[in-house]
Parts: structure tokens; C-alpha cells; sequence
């Protein structure tokens, strides 16, 4: 087994209670209670710190302005993390992951994939999670329940959350898992592998055929040269993945199938009628909730 | 990246965001005087000659006006909704390109000069309804955070509208893309430059007709415009989402609705009506006059699209409820799926494999 | 020379007829459920008959081999998928026996073609080969049973057992997810032959830590399949689940997931980590002592005192995860040279498990389905009391199966403790972890506490005093269907007991295809040649101990 040395060891004892201290005081009250603001900001500062110890272990990518993008997206992602799970108001909640979904989108085009990004921002920010706050809106006609303003056993949820965060920063750094200098990552090694003729040696011949033309990383291009990111994505989608796509498409009937047959009005409700139905119970209390 | 590309792409965001954010005030005169004009009226003509002065009147009331908060407002999103509304109406103009861009851009000293904020962006359109899918929590924040029930239902009347309209939309468009092969708006026009038949241009009314009304009815819908405005719907709802809002907030989402017109008009043109594409341009000019005649075509028609999408306000009735999810899913949805796969069909068959 | 990539996908295509069979027809139902307003009987029947063309595709495609195209093609046809396949098959005929009647006229269609699903689903993850690919697979199966939970019945406790594993089964699904997404880091192939062959052979290709990373994707992907199959500390929701739902889709529940989630581990987990990097190799079999430990003493103990059916079967299934975990560690344990398994192996021992698994714990669960057919209460361990009296055939059955589940000597689920256990302790130890004897010896002991639940439910069959006077009974029939897949159930344990020959050679061979790495770069006939005679090679067909 790999060991770490003490100082690793210390600063990722030091992170995990920090982060768990912190982050149980922000979490709301076990049982819906008021917690007094300088729980809160010892719980702001207490998960900073955390934050901060963490800076040592990373080596952010490409220059300046890649750099400031990509601590910018990260803080951002972190912190609506953070808030999504401590906020007391469900649409809150919902807004911070809408921030979170935002940031990694970022991310992925920080790393090049220009497609994940939009696709992420149009399926998750753009439909899934108007679609939760429609829901929650709705659920809150009759302002927020008890179960809403109310954490579950924060005390042990934040341990475990810390400990596996821990336990992944460990495995991460363990001797043998860091990169040397100039070391390709796997993905590039066995990347170039399948570029080459395979002419010699199993291993060669493995890689070309596991890593068909189409599933390759696309290759660094020169300045002006316009990358083919959804065109390569297409590719392989529909050479390597076709049966995969086309499981997805089954998997995607039988929700719909499922949907409507768990649904199931026994007559069939115009979406007028059952909005105007809905409305009066949202319209007499307060809809926006108290905040 | 060198410090003077840097300079030129803050020169165009700068350039954009000023002409259509000007552009959106003499909008909103055109519109009151084509209102009129359908309504046997004279319209705004008090403030300088023709009333062109209007609009300046109309800002400067905006600005002055008491900025009136309600107190049973939830507060911090009751002022993020407005600026989600105009920030995302903005940034959606990264990517559409307002001029030639790309393969015939012009040059300067041997460096191409992209008519467009953010060139070579592969992704392209999906950029455009990334954000367009991000402007509805502008409707949605702005309907909650009144603590309104006017408000409320128009939020959630327009997060169920903009959520189903955004499929038909988005396939509708995918025609064009696989004719044209790119997702990138630039493509889509050179593409419709270089293929036709004699003297007619293949635009992508004339290749997709069925995709271009497919597209103009989702893209009514996603800008909250009349027949498709039921979001705010004076007559039942006082005001829909901003009611509540007064003064320079509710100037913001008056401009982030104007924004979006704009936004659609270019891609109506750009994806349908050949962009810069006229009989005498041709994508191998990239001098510097052609250019300018591009950027000159492509303003025409956008300003055909807009007086276009403003007489439609007065022409027609506002959709049901039940009648708009109706057209939606049972009639635009099919149809646009119909389309791709003829689309598909003929792509390969006339394409051959490959 | 490299296959060809769009010969190598009608291969795969070729290959996966018996599921695309499958999954047609259920689509087909669904679509037809709507317009066609027929009672239940005639979509059972179809339903039946489509898993019968299934079987035949399968029979038809069985023979052709897709060694050659291993490290390119989403799914495989060796030893193993067809091994599975059927396995499903078979065993999806049964349920589909038992589950018959037990839905409404109105929602037939869809439930039998969820029904359906869920077996193309499962056949999928016997077949497949890529992560992606059974991933989709995985999910196949459960996306369906969300909808089968809830169509049978409609009340309180159906709801809440559905939301329970909705909302767990997603869980699982992401911690899944995370952990491919470093399995695929691994090497930046999704190929599971070439992913194992590059941890193994490859090992040079590799420049960076995979004890470390690896063992990342090796705890994330047991958590999630843990949950498929009802693993110590991803156990919890079961019980609840089983005694919520109604009893054919607890049968459903206590086979297929299971079944599934050993299956993927013998593909996404042991054939990669067992042939790869010794120390992760060591680890991984530490977890999974750890795991089946822990859920072999939970399971037997907590169900020496249930007395409700469901539950106490929710823990007895509990208990055998235990047993086969004990395999998977076997498993584990680092393999020199994939062409030569020794004498036992994790994997064989699984494999004839679950087979085992699946006849007795349907059998056990339609006999209760068939007496809560006839009208008679079947809730508790007093309820079945004095059943010999009133039906001695039936009674018969539900002895067989349970001696069976208890490991009694001449009965199928006799041989697969037999060869899990075998496989522990004749596995090498390894330097730093308690050894895989030790757990052998736990296996035996909790099998002993085992028996005693279930001779207890036998005691109260044949020695208790029935509840009722059997004459003042209605007697009704509760279907023939029901009633041939108890008594298939029941047979077909005695016989795999009485001759495990011929199903023990197939999961020797199923366990040597999945760990097996074809020679790469073959094709075309003389490719196809060559890997037939490798196949011959491999396997060496072992006499019966």
C-alpha cells in the first residue's frame, strides 16, 4: 500500500474537519430550526480555509488567462455547491445548481469540449432545472414544509461527505498517482500508441482496434485550423456507439411509455384546466415564499 | 493571443452591444408607429420631427422615474431576474455573425477581420439557444420573486412555453445544419452562397420551407411575442412577470425582449434567407467593399425581419393556453421530426454514403 | 490486419439478435397497448412468445464467435454472454409464468412490455463489452422496473417501496458512473478486453499510478453495482422494498438486479483488475472480503428473526450477495495467466450460483404468488403452516427450493456454495489481508446459520398445525402458469443437484471467456479459424469432483 508522508496526511486530516465543522454549521437546522448568523460566518470561514488548503495539490492548466477562467469556474462551481446544499429555500437550492451546472459547463470548455458545455447548459440550466423550480413552485403554494427548511442529519452526512473527499484527495496524490513532468497522461500514451502503424506487437494492435480513427482524441491543431468537435463527436456516436444510441433511444421510449402510464388521468386533463385549477391555491398564499 | 486581436474583439463587443441596445430604442418607436399605422392611428410625433425623438424621451422617463421595490418582494432575485433578462438577450450575440466571417472575412495585413464577436466557435447555433434557454429564468425569477399571483402565472405559463418550444426550434434548424454540414452560422451561409439552382439562391426558405415556418413559429413563441405572449398578457394577467417592476427594471426587460427580436431576426436571415447572400456577392469576395455590402445586405433584411415580426403583433389573436401546447407538441414537434428525417433521406440519397 | 469498423458493428449486430428480438416486440406491445383494447392474456401470450423467438435467435447466433472483433465490438458473444443469456431467458419465461395474472387488464401492454425490457436489459449486460454500453444496459433493467413496481398495484406501501428504489437506484447509477469515469481514465479505452489487456500485458503503456487510481474506480464501482445486488453497507433499502412490493416483481427484484450486478462485476471488475497491477489486485480483494463478511453475517443473523416471508427472503437474499461476494473475492485475486484458471475460480463459482440463485428464489417466491392466487394468506411463516395437508405437491416444491437456498447436499444451490467456497480456499494467500480461508470458514458457518431459517419455514410446512380446517377452504386455482414455473423452478434444482456436470462445464467456460484476452488483430476467415481453435484450446472441460 502506498503511504503518504506526514505533511499530506496532516494537511488532508486538516481539510476533511474543516470542512466538516464548516460545513455543518452552514447547513440548515436538523430540524427546520433558526441557526444565529455567527454560525453561519465561523461555517463561511471554516470552509475557506478548507478551500485554501486544497490550492496546494493543484496545477492549473495553460497561461494566465486559461488559469484566472479556471479558478474563477471552480470557485464558482464550489461555492454554489456549497450554497445549493445549505440553502433553506428549495427555489434557492435550485438557482445555486443552475449556478454550479453554469460553472462546470465552463469548465468543460476550458478543457475543449465545446459541446458538453452547450449541451449541458441547454439539457440541465435550461430544461431540467426550470423544470424542478416550475415543480418546486408549485409544491410551495402553501409555503415551505418542515421538510424543506430542514437538514438531515447534517452532522453525519458532512463527515462522510469529508471523509470520501479525503480519502479521493489521498488516492489522487499517493505516490506513483502524480504525474512526472512531461509525462503523457494514459489517455494520451495509449492515444499515440493507436496512431501508430500497427505493425508491431499485440499491445499496438489492441489499441488500433480498440481505438478506432473515430474515437481518438482529436488531435492538437495548428493556429487558424478549425477544430471538428461535433462533427468528431458525431462520428464516433454513430460508428463505435451506434448500438449504445440506440439502446439510449429504448431507454428513453420506456420512460416516456412509463411516464404517461404511471401518470395516468383517468380523463384527459386540458393543460388549461388544470393550470387554472392549480392557480387559486397558489394565488391565495404567498407563492414567492418567505426568504 | 496577441494584445491587438484582443482589442479588436473588445472593439466589436463594444460596437454590437451599443448599435443594438440603440437599435432597441428606434425599435420600440417603429413599433408604436406600425401599431398605429395597423390601428388608423398617427403615432409618437411630438418629440422632434416625426417623433424621432421619442425614444430619447422614452430612455430618459425610464431612468428618471421612481424605482419603486415592493416590500413583500423576495429581494435578491427580484433584482437578478431583470439582469438575467438583458444579460443573456446580449451575450447571445457572441456567435451570430453580423457581416462575413470565416473563410471570406477581409483582411488587414494578411489577418482575417471576422464580422463576428467570437469566430470559429464550433458549436455555433447551439450557443445561441444555450443562452436563449438560460433567458427564461429571467421570466421565471422575475414571476416568483413578486410574490405576485399575476406574476406567478405568468412565470410559470412561460417556463412551460419556452421549455416546449425550444424542441421544435432546435430541430427545425438541424435541416439547414446537415445540408450545410456545420453548426456554425458562417458555414450556413457560404453554404447557401454556393449552391442553387441558376438564378435562385438555395436559401433555406426555398430547400426547408416546412423548417422555416417550423422555426419562425417556435422562435414567435420563444420571444414571448404576440400571438405568443401569454406570459404577460395584459388583458388577464395586468402584466404577467412584471407587473411588479417599474422604471429602469422594467426597461430591462422591455430591452432583453427587443434584444431577442433582434436576435431571431438575425438567425431567420442567417439560416434562412442567405445571410449577406445576395445575386451580386459571392463568398470568394473578400475585399473590403464587398464586406461592407454584405454587412449592408445582411441589415436589410434584418430590418425586413423586424418590421415583419412587428406587424405580425397586430395581425394576430393570442393563442389558449391548451391551443399553444397544443400547436406545440402535436403539431410543430411532428412536423419537425418529419422534416429531419426527410431531410436525412434525401441528404443521403442524392449525398450517396459519406 | 485490423477488422474492419462497419464489419465489426453487423457482427455486434448479428450478435445481439436474440435482445434486439426482445426489445422490438416489447416496443412493439407498448405501442400496441393503446389502440388495441385486449385483456392481459393475450399480451402475456405474445409476450411469451417473443421471449421464445428470443431463445431461438439465440440458439441461431450462439455459434458464431466474436473473438476477432473482442477489442473493437460493444458486445461479445463468448462463453459467458450466451451462458447469461439464456440464463435470462429461461428464468424471464418463469417470471413471465408468474407474473400473469398479477396485473390489470388496462395496464397489460405496458407491464408486460416493461417485463420484456427487462429481460433484453439484462441479456445486454451479459453481452456487453464496453462501459458506455453496459452502463445503458444496466439501466435498461432499471428503468423498466420503476414501472413495474408501480403498475401491479396502486396504494401507500407500493409507493413508497417504488420511490425507495427509484431514488437509491439512481444513487447507485452516479456512483457507477464516477467510477467508469476513472476506469476509462485508466487507459482512455472503454473497451473492457482492451482495458484489461492493457492493465495487464500493456502494463508499460501505463506511466501513471493505477494502484492509486484504480483502486478509486474499484470502490466506486462495487458501491454501485453493490446496490443492484443488495450488498452490506448498500443493503438497507431491500427489506422495505421486498415486503412493499407486489410479491412477482420481489421475485423480480431478488434475481435480476442480483444477477446483473454479479455479472457486471465479472466483466467490469474481475477480468479487468485480477490480470492488471498486483497491488490493486490485493485491495480489491480486501474490499470484497470486507463486503462479504460483513453482508454474509448481517444477512443470516437479522433473518433468524423475521417472520414475515418477504422480509425474511429480503434478507436471505441479502445473505447470498454474501456468498457470491465471497466469489467475487476469490476473483479478485491476481491471475498469472488468463488461459489457465486454476483448478477453481471466483468466477465459475458465480456464475453456477447465480443460475442456482435464480431457480430456487423464484421457486420460493411462486409458491407464495401461487398461494396468494388461490385466495390464501401467505404473509408470514404461521401462514404456511401445516401446508403439506392441503397441498402436498406444492408444499414439495417449497421444501425443494428451500433445502435448495439452504445448501442442502444433493440440490443445485448445494454445488454453487460448493464451488464459491472451494474457489476461497484454495485461492493464494495474499501477503497483509486476512486470508480468503478465513472467509471460507465464515461462508460455511453463516451457511449452517442459514439453514436454520429455512428449515424452520420447512418445519412449519410439514410439522405445524394449519390455521384453518381444510375442508371449509374454497380451494381455486390460481393458473397453470404459475403453477408449470413453481414446478419448473422446483425440478430443475433437484436435477442440476442430482447432475451439475454439464452446467458446471458451462460456467467453467463462461469463466474462462471472460477473463480470456483472444489474440489480437485477426480477421477475416483465417482470423476466425484461428480463434475457433483457440476457444478449443481454452477450455479444457473438467470432470465433476
Amino acid at each position: 500500500m502506498t503511504l503518504l508522508d506526514s505533511r499530506d496526511l496532516a494537511l488532508i486530516a486538516a481539510i476533511v474537519a474543516l470542512g466538516w465543522v464548516g460545513i455543518w454549521l452552514l447547513l440548515p437546522h436538523r430540524h427546520g430550526g433558526v441557526k444565529t448568523a455567527r454560525a453561519y460566518r465561523v461555517g463561511a470561514l471554516l470552509s475557506a480555509i478548507a478551500v485554501l488548503l486544497v490550492l496546494p495539490y493543484l496545477t492549473p492548466p495553460g497561461d494566465l488567462l486559461a488559469r484566472l477562467f479556471f479558478y474563477s469556474f471552480s470557485l464558482l462551481a464550489l461555492l454554489g455547491a456549497v450554497l445549493m446544499i445549505t440553502a433553506r429555500n428549495p427555489v434557492n437550492s435550485a438557482l445555486w445548481f443552475a449556478v454550479v451546472v453554469l460553472s462546470s459547463s465552463g469548465l468543460f470548455l476550458l478543457a475543449g469540449a465545446q459541446f458538453l458545455a452547450a449541451g449541458t447548459v441547454i439539457v440541465y440550466a435550461g430544461a431540467i432545472i426550470v423544470t424542478f423550480l416550475f415543480v418546486i413552485m408549485l409544491a410551495q403554494s402553501h409555503g415551505q414544509a418542515i421538510y424543506d427548511r430542514s437538514a438531515r442529519r447534517p452532522l453525519a452526512a458532512s463527515l462522510t461527505g469529508m471523509l470520501l473527499l479525503g480519502a479521493l484527495i489521498s488516492a489522487i496524490i499517493a505516490p506513483g498517482a502524480t504525474r512526472k513532468d512531461g509525462d503523457p497522461a494514459p489517455i494520451y500514451s495509449v492515444g499515440a500508441i493507436a496512431d501508430q502503424p500497427p505493425a508491431d506487437g499485440p499491445i499496438a494492435a489492441v489499441t488500433a482496434q480498440a481505438l478506432t480513427e473515430t474515437s481518438r482524441l482529436p488531435r492538437p491543431l495548428e493556429q487558424g485550423e478549425t477544430p471538428a468537435h461535433v462533427a468528431g463527436l458525431g462520428a464516433t456516436l454513430f460508428t463505435d456507439h451506434l448500438l449504445t444510441v440506440q439502446v439510449v433511444g429504448l431507454l428513453l421510449f420506456v420512460a416516456l411509455i412509463g411516464a404517461v402510464a404511471i401518470a395516468t388521468p383517468k380523463a384527459p386533463i386540458r393543460p388549461d384546466r388544470s393550470t387554472a385549477s392549480s392557480s387559486p391555491g397558489s394565488a391565495t398564499t404567498n407563492p414567492g415564499g418567505v426568504s | 493571443m496577441a494584445t491587438w486581436q484582443i482589442a479588436v474583439i473588445l472593439v466589436k463587443i463594444f460596437l454590437i452591444v451599443g448599435l443594438f441596445q440603440g437599435a432597441v430604442a428606434y425599435m420600440i418607436l417603429l413599433e408604436r408607429k406600425i401599431a398605429a399605422w395597423a390601428q388608423d392611428r398617427i403615432g409618437p410625433n411630438r418629440c422632434g420631427p416625426l417623433g424621432l425623438l421619442q425614444p430619447l424621451a422614452d430612455g430618459a422617463k425610464m431612468l428618471l422615474k421612481e424605482d419603486v421595490i415592493p416590500g413583500y418582494v423576495n429581494k435578491p432575485l427580484y433584482i437578478l431576474a431583470p439582469a438575467i433578462a438583458i444579460v443573456m438577450a446580449t451575450i447571445g450575440f457572441a456567435v451570430v455573425p453580423f457581416g462575413p466571417a470565416g473563410l471570406d472575412a477581409p483582411t488587414v495585413n494578411g489577418n482575417p477581420i471576422h464580422f463576428q464577436i467570437a469566430p470559429n466557435v464550433d458549436i455555433g447555433i447551439l450557443y445561441v439557444f444555450a443562452i436563449g434557454s438560460l433567458a427564461v429564468y429571467a421570466v421565471i425569477l422575475g414571476g416568483y420573486a413578486s410574490n405576485n399571483k399575476y406574476s406567478f402565472l405568468g412565470g410559470l405559463r412561460n417556463s412551460a412555453q419556452i421549455i416546449s418550444y425550444e424542441i421544435p426550434l432546435g430541430l427545425s434548424v438541424l435541416g439547414m445544419v446537415m445540408l450545410a454540414r456545420s453548426l456554425e452560422l458562417n458555414d450556413v451561409m457560404s453554404w447557401q452562397d454556393r449552391n442553387g439552382l441558376g438564378p435562385i439562391p438555395a436559401w433555406g426558405v426555398f430547400v426547408q420551407p416546412l423548417a422555416f415556418l417550423i422555426f419562425l413559429v417556435s422562435a414567435f413563441a420563444e420571444t414571448n411575442r404576440l400571438p405568443f405572449d401569454l406570459a404577460e398578457a395584459e388583458q388577464e394577467l395586468v402584466g404577467g412577470f412584471h407587473t411588479e417592476y417599474s422604471a429602469m427594471k422594467f426597461g430591462m426587460f422591455f430591452l432583453g425582449e427587443y434584444l431577442h427580436v433582434i436576435t431571431v431576426s438575425f438567425l431567420t436571415v442567417i439560416l434562412f434567407f442567405g445571410g449577406w447572400d445576395a445575386p451580386f456577392l459571392g463568398v470568394e469576395d473578400t475585399s473590403w467593399i464587398a464586406a461592407v455590402l454584405k454587412v449592408g445586405v445582411i441589415f436589410f433584411k434584418v430590418t425586413l425581419m423586424v418590421i415583419f415580426i412587428m406587424w405580425i403583433r397586430w395581425t394576430l389573436p393570442r393563442f389558449r393556453y391548451d391551443q399553444l401546447m397544443n400547436l406545440a407538441w402535436k403539431a410543430l414537434i411532428p412536423l419537425a421530426l418529419l422534416n429531419l428525417v426527410v431531410t436525412m433521406v434525401l441528404i443521403q440519397l442524392f449525398r450517396g454514403v459519406g | 490486419m485490423i477488422p474492419d469498423q462497419s464489419e465489426t458493428l453487423s457482427r455486434t449486430i448479428l450478435v445481439l439478435l436474440p435482445e434486439i428480438v426482445l426489445a422490438l416486440s416489447a416496443a412493439a406491445i407498448m405501442v400496441a397497448g393503446p389502440f388495441f383494447r385486449r385483456g392481459r392474456s393475450l399480451w402475456a401470450g405474445l409476450s411469451a412468445a417473443a421471449i421464445g423467438a428470443s431463445l431461438l435467435a439465440l440458439l441461431a447466433v450462439s455459434g458464431s464467435g466474436t473473438d476477432a472483433f473482442a477489442y473493437g465490438s460493444v458486445a461479445l458473444n463468448d462463453a459467458l454472454s450466451v451462458y447469461g443469456r439464456f440464463a435470462f431467458l429461461i428464468t424471464g419465461l418463469i417470471l413471465l409464468g408468474l407474473a400473469h395474472n398479477q396485473v390489470g387488464d388496462d395496464r397489460a401492454a405496458e407491464f408486460f412490455g416493461a417485463l420484456l425490457f427487462v429481460i433484453s436489459g439484462a441479456m445486454l449486460v451479459c453481452a456487453a463489452n464496453e462501459l458506455i454500453f453496459l452502463f445503458v444496459g444496466l439501466e435498461l433493467v432499471s428503468i423498466p422496473t420503476y414501472l413495474l413496481l408501480y403498475l401491479p398495484r396502486r396504494n401507500r406501501t407500493t409507493q413508497e417501496a417504488t420511490t425507495k428504489y427509484f431514488f437509491l437506484s439512481v444513487f447507485s447509477s452516479a456512483l457507477l458512473l464516477f467510477g467508469f469515469a476513472y476506469l476509462y481514465g485508466l487507459t482512455g479505452v472503454s473497451n473492457l478486453k482492451a482495458l484489461a489487456f492493457l492493465m495487464g500485458g500493456g502494463g508499460e503503456v501505463i506511466t501513471t499510478g493505477t494502484a492509486a487510481i484504480g483502486s478509486i474506480a474499484v470502490v466506486f464501482v462495487t458501491a454501485g453495482l453493490g446496490f443492484r445486488v443488495a450488498a452490506v453497507p448498500f443493503h438497507f433499502y431491500a427489506p422495505d422494498v421486498y415486503q412493499g412490493a407486489p410479491t412477482v416483481i420481489t421475485a423480480l427484484l431478488a434475481w435480476i438486479p442480483k444477477g446483473i450486478g454479479f455479472v457486471a462485476m465479472i466483466r467490469v471488475l474481475t477480468s479487468v483488475v485480477s490480470v492488471g497491477e498486483p497491488m490493486l489486485s490485493e485491495r480489491a480483494v480486501f474490499l470484497a472480503w470486507l463486503i462479504a463478511a460483513a453482508t454474509l453475517i448481517l444477512g443470516n443473523t437479522v433473518a433468524l428473526v423475521q417472520t414475515n416471508l418477504k422480509r425474511l427472503f429480503a434478507y436471505s437474499s441479502i445473505a447470498h450477495a454474501g456468498y457470491l461476494m465471497v466469489g467475487v473475492a476469490a476473483a479478485f485475486a491476481r491471475v498469472e495467466d488468463p488461459a489457465n484458471l486454476g483448478p477453481y475460480s471466483g468466477a465459475e463459482g458465480i456464475v453456477f450460483y447465480l443460475a442456482a440463485y435464480a431457480l430456487m428464489t423464484l421457486g420460493a417466491f411462486g409458491v407464495i404468488l401461487y398461494l396468494e392466487g388461490s385466495g390464501e394468506r401467505a404473509e408470514t411463516i404461521d401462514d404456511l403452516s401445516g401446508l403439506s395437508r392441503t397441498r402436498p405437491l406444492l408444499s414439495l416444491a417449497m421444501a425443494l427450493c428451500l433445502f435448495s437456498l439452504a445448501g442442502v447436499p444433493p440440490l443445485a444451490g448445494f454445488w454453487g456454495k460448493f464451488f464459491i467456497f472451494a474457489s476461497a480456499w484454495t485461492a493464494e494467500p495474499i501477503q497483509g489481508i486476512p486470508s480468503l480461508q478465513l472467509l471460507a470458514v465464515i461462508g460455511v458457518i453463516n451457511a449452517a446459520i442459514g439453514a436454520y431459517y429455512y428449515l424452520r419455514i420447512v418445519a412449519a410446512i410439514y410439522y405445524g398445525t394449519p390455521a384453518r380446517s381444510p375442508a371449509a377452504e374454497s380451494r381455486s386455482a390460481a393458473g397453470w402458469p404459475t403453477a408449470m414455473a413453481v414446478g419448473t423452478c422446483a425440478v430443475l434444482s433437484l436435477i442440476l443437484g442430482l447432475i451439475p456436470g454439464p452446467l458446471q462445464s458451462a460456467s467453467r467456460r463462461a469463466a474462462v471467456a471472460a477473463i480470456g484476452q483472444p489474440a489480437p488483430g485477426t480477421s477475416g476467415p483465417e482470423g476466425e479459424d484461428e480463434t475457433e481453435t483457440d476457444d478449443v484450446a481454452l477450455v479444457r472441460p473438467r470432470p465433476v469432483r
